[in-house]
């Protein structure tokens, strides 16, 4: 029970944060509103929290409770302070209307979540390390965390344990030594309650953000959608962090895309919360945020958008990313590096290319079905009805994506065949659910067109589409 | 947009809000799995859940001897036997950092305080004192 209430209380933490930081990039905490800004708020609330445990634990400094009761404390201050004076654009983006009977499907998805959520958790609760990487990389580094503090320890630099990857950023370690801190010991059960909680986060962040955008019936649909993909799931319970830079990447694909369809800055202020912590969970994180970013600004001026609005968006994600980079310098990690990027090498592998793409493209089919399948279709139908700006920037972030991932396989140091056979099924999982998160608002934007099918109606244009070319 | 183009588009969204039901339905059955799995993992005592590795890849007992002995901060090695596997001895890169920890795992026995010997032909390593006699070929030893 104690137990309980002490990972209870962190998360209560996790919360005042996440609230605090949705006040001050301008999200209105009132009426209609209220519900995306309180949905937002325990996502925005544990990533935040873990950046900030990240950055201090990389300068050498402890992390713990205390850390993240330090930095509610000067939020909630900032929010009080701040937030009155800011004036945040909020363009078209607005919760969308909402008819009874989308009410009564809202508060059974909303059920479903609940009840997802409840026998997640009693299962990660009880569950132990049961995966390779899950404990071999991530609770060990998760323990380190714990017991030294700070990334400085001998764990985080000598040889023999460099299989634990000592180069990886540290941002989900980072979060469940939080956890450990907060039940003053390292438990290999317990240790999974913080991943439940950020996939279910995720799952009502997601709700949140699409709320602001499309039906809400079909907001709820996509986040309980979300929750229960399987892979995704499996993912979580076994520790792994690409679950966590799966679901973080796509809420900063979603908020991307909320803010080319309506210009809202808020929308942008969350993708740069969201691209900051993507790129200190795994090292791919900073390929796919630089992806979203440069399919963002590939997309700006078909929506017009202005592009050097992304300029300070990069700069925070790059102060964010600079300490970990330095880090790894300062300790002589790039010797763990496994990756070799001068153009002699890369040149001298592309004959890798045909296999990893072969691969990553079997694991989207067979392991990321429905997402994909999801992503494809909605990418179709938004072409079809000429909603070239979301199409635009959906199909720029995939496609670097995609060539990002089979560009790492090319650098790789590794045996390809091994290393294929043992990461590609999870790797490609951040492209399968970005491009399926992507989906409903993809097809909202298509549906007004796409309906004429059904009916002899002329289009309605909803706001959103309005600086979209008509039809 | 075209006739053509509307019903293209309207087939791809159909066929979307099928699988987004689909996928919510998948979430139920989650739910349901994650509970009936439950049952199989609640059963586990603290004490299984915090060997559960070690007991799937079938580590010898002397490992769990040696993780007794062994205090924070405390400097160790480990001596296999020549003719341990590649995957065994790849198995044991990963497992013994995190195994022990908080104990650090130190690449030489020379800077090493303990040493947990596998190896039937090191039946003394030099500096050390056997505190533990594990089987005829396993024994921990401390720096004297």
């Amino acid at each position: 029970v104690t137990e309980t209430v002490e990972l209870v209380g962190l998360n209560a933490l996790f919360l005042v944060i996440g609230v605090a930081v949705v006040r001050l990039v301008g999200l209105p905490f009132r009426g209609a509103w209220l519900a995306s800004a309180l949905g937002l708020s325990p996502m925005v609330g544990v990533v935040t929290g873990s950046v900030v445990a990240a950055e201090v634990a990389t300068v050498g400094l402890p992390i713990g409770v205390i850390t993240v009761g330090i930095t509610a404390v000067a939020l909630v201050l900032a929010a009080v302070v701040f937030a009155p004076r800011m004036q945040q654009r909020l363009g078209c983006m607005a919760p969308q209307p909402q008819t009874p009977l989308g009410f009564v499907a809202e508060l059974g998805l909303f059920g479903v979540l609940v009840y997802f959520s409840v026998n997640l958790i009693r299962l990660l609760v009880v569950t132990p390390l049961n995966s390779w990487d899950g404990w071999a990389i991530w609770a060990a580094r998760a323990h380190e965390l714990f017991v030294s503090g700070d990334a400085w320890n001998t764990a985080f630099h000598s040889p023999p344990y460099y299989p634990e990857h000592p180069d990886y950023p540290i941002l989900y370690p980072s979060l469940e030594s939080l956890s450990m801190h907060a039940i003053g010991r390292f438990d290999v059960a317990l240790i999974h309650v913080e991943p439940g909680v950020y996939l279910i986060s995720a799952a009502l962040a997601l709700w949140a953000l699409l709320r602001l955008a499309i039906p809400r019936w079909l907001a709820a649909l996509s986040g309980v959608a979300l929750a229960g993909l399987t892979p995704l799931v499996q993912n979580f319970s076994w520790n792994y962090a690409d679950g966590a830079i799966a679901v973080t990447s796509a809420l900063a694909l979603v908020c991307l895309t909320i803010w080319l369809i309506s210009g809202a800055s808020p929308a942008l202020w969350l993708a740069t919360v969201f691209l900051a912590s993507e790129v200190l969970i795994k090292k791919e994180g900073l390929m796919f945020a630089a992806a979203s970013l440069a399919a963002a600004a590939a997309a700006s001026r078909l929506a017009r958008r202005r592009t050097r609005s992304l300029l300070p968006v990069t700069g925070v994600v790059l102060a964010v990313y600079a300490p970990w980079q330095v880090f790894i310098s300062a300790n002589g990690l790039r010797a763990v590096d496994t990756f070799r990027f001068s153009p002699g090498y890369l040149l001298g592998h592309t004959g890798r290319v045909p296999q990893a793409s072969h691969a990553l493209l079997s694991n989207l089919i067979h392991v990321w079905t429905l997402p994909s399948i999801a992503g494809v279709l909605a990418f179709a139908a938004a072409m079809l009805t000429r909603r070239y700006a979301v199409s635009l920037f959906a199909g720029v972030w995939a496609a670097l994506g995609f060539a990002g991932l089979v560009g790492s396989y090319v650098a790789s140091t590794l045996d390809l065949t091994w290393q294929l056979q043992t990461s590609a099924d999870r790797v490609v999982g951040t492209l399968a659910v970005g491009i399926g998160t992507l989906a409903p608002l993809l097809g909202w934007q298509a549906w007004p067109y796409a309906r004429h099918a059904f009916t002899s109606l002329r289009p309605r244009l909803p706001r959103e589409t309005l600086t979209e070319p008509r039809a | 947009v075209s006739g053509v183009r509307s019903i293209i588009a309207a087939g791809c969204l159909v066929f979307l809000g099928v699988i987004g039901a689909y996928l919510v339905v998948n979430t139920i059955r989650q739910g349901h799995d994650a509970s009936r799995q439950r049952r199989s993992y609640a059963s586990l005592t603290p004490d299984d859940r915090a060997e559960y590795v070690s007991r799937a890849f079938d580590v010898p007992a002397a490992f769990r001897r040696f993780r007794a002995t062994l205090h924070r901060g405390d400097r160790f090695a480990v001596l296999f036997a020549p003719q341990e596997s590649a995957a065994r001895l790849s198995f044991y890169n990963s497992f013994i950092p995190y195994y022990f920890y908080p104990a650090i795992e130190v690449g030489a026995v020379s800077s090493a305080t303990y040493v947990l010997v596998l190896d039937p032909h090191s039946a003394s390593v030099e500096g050390f004192r056997p505190v533990a006699r594990i089987g005829d070929a396993t024994w921990i030893g401390e720096r004297r």
